[in-house]
């Protein structure tokens, strides 16, 4: 009889700095209408890894602590966002840690505020300064080989190449260059971040071979995050399988599934 | 003269970009507790340098001193 089912394909775990997670999917708290339907996603993407970020708070009304809507156990992956250089990240990780979330910190550099992309080298200055002063640093980066190896050698705990840029949906735009930094990059883990806007495209990252997926825009402005983040959840899993399955390769010419009848010809 | 006094007990100091006038000798604690009232989740830097919060009370703030305040939100 053959045992060998689905379960008994055993996944190592994403191993992120020493940390092991057994969920692949990384969830942005940004966007989301309001607490209630961020905390429902998270529950139901089954996400260990969420972003956060730091805004200078507002003295006029009050505003809830972030923290009483993600659950304990989660690990917390602070933003640098709104940094325009090395040395704004670097202070923005600081008085993240001082908050007391820990010190995961995500590298966020960008000065272009149309397309929003990440400031490579920024962002490879302020990986190095961060990772000497102790911090876990994922830094986001546009998909480029060299500044994937630079990261790496600066000391980044995971590197986080765009899909397509922030918030558009559009997907896996830059394929072909993430792929090379999949295939060129062994020492730490590859998390497609930004451009993810369906589930099928989260699935086809992992497919490719990346290791985790982060997905925060497409979750929190759908209809229903809740059941969008379950759908992303399966599809990182399912994309996860596939990858592990080692996929066959494409071919040009078809070839029959069936095999032959072997009796519809006539003998010579 | 009224002026004069004003200055002489009260301070010019920035919170999160906005000036506000305050008393002298004033903790930076002090100025944290009349500013919010729920501080639990507040890191508080003073002219650029991070103040932990066990120092918020040693802490006395001066004229022209700058005070931002911030907390972890909601982001991707």
């Amino acid at each position: 009889m053959n045992t060998q089912t689905t379960d008994t394909i055993e996944d190592t775990p994403l191993i992120i700095a020493n940390k092991a997670f057994t969920s692949r999917f990384l969830l942005g708290t940004g966007k989301f209408k309001n607490k209630t339907d961020l905390a429902a996603a998270i529950k139901t993407s089954g996400t260990q890894l969420v972003t956060v970020a730091l805004r200078r708070i507002d003295l006029e009304r009050h505003e809830d602590n972030i923290l009483e809507y993600i659950p304990q156990g989660i690990t917390l992956l602070t933003n640098t966002s709104g940094a325009r250089n090395a040395s704004e990240a670097v202070r923005i990780a600081r008085l993240a840690k001082e908050s007391g979330c820990g010190n995961w910190v995500k590298i966020e550099v960008i000065n272009d505020s149309k397309y929003l992309l990440p400031d490579n080298n920024e962002t490879i200055k302020a990986t190095e300064i961060l990772a000497k002063e102790g911090f876990i640093v994922l830094p986001y980066m546009f998909p480029d080989l060299y500044a994937a190896r630079a990261l790496v050698k600066a000391g980044a705990a995971a590197v986080m190449p765009l899909g397509s840029c922030i918030g558009t949906n559009k997907g896996l735009k830059a394929k072909e260059f993430i792929q090379i930094i999949v295939d060129e990059i062994n020492e730490v883990p590859i998390i497609v971040d930004a451009g993810i806007g369906t589930p099928s495209q989260a699935a086809e990252t992992m497919e490719m071979g990346c290791d985790a997926v982060l997905v925060n825009t497409a979750i929190a402005t759908a209809g229903n995050p809740a059941l969008l983040a379950k759908a992303f959840a399966q599809a990182i899993e399912a994309g996860r399988l596939a990858y592990l399955s080692k996929l066959p390769t494409v071919q040009e010419k078809a070839s029959p599934s069936s095999p032959l009848t072997g009796f519809l010809y006539y003998e010579k | 003269m009224a002026l004069f006094v004003l200055r002489w007990f009260t301070m010019k100091i920035r919170i999160n970009g906005k000036e506000k006038i305050c008393e002298k000798t004033q903790t930076l604690k002090d100025v944290i507790d009349t500013s919010l009232k729920n501080s639990s989740h507040i890191v508080a830097e003073v002219n650029g340098e991070i103040i932990k919060r066990h120092r918020w009370a040693d802490i006395t703030v001066q004229n022209g001193d700058s005070i931002e305040l911030v907390a972890l939100v909601a982001g991707g």
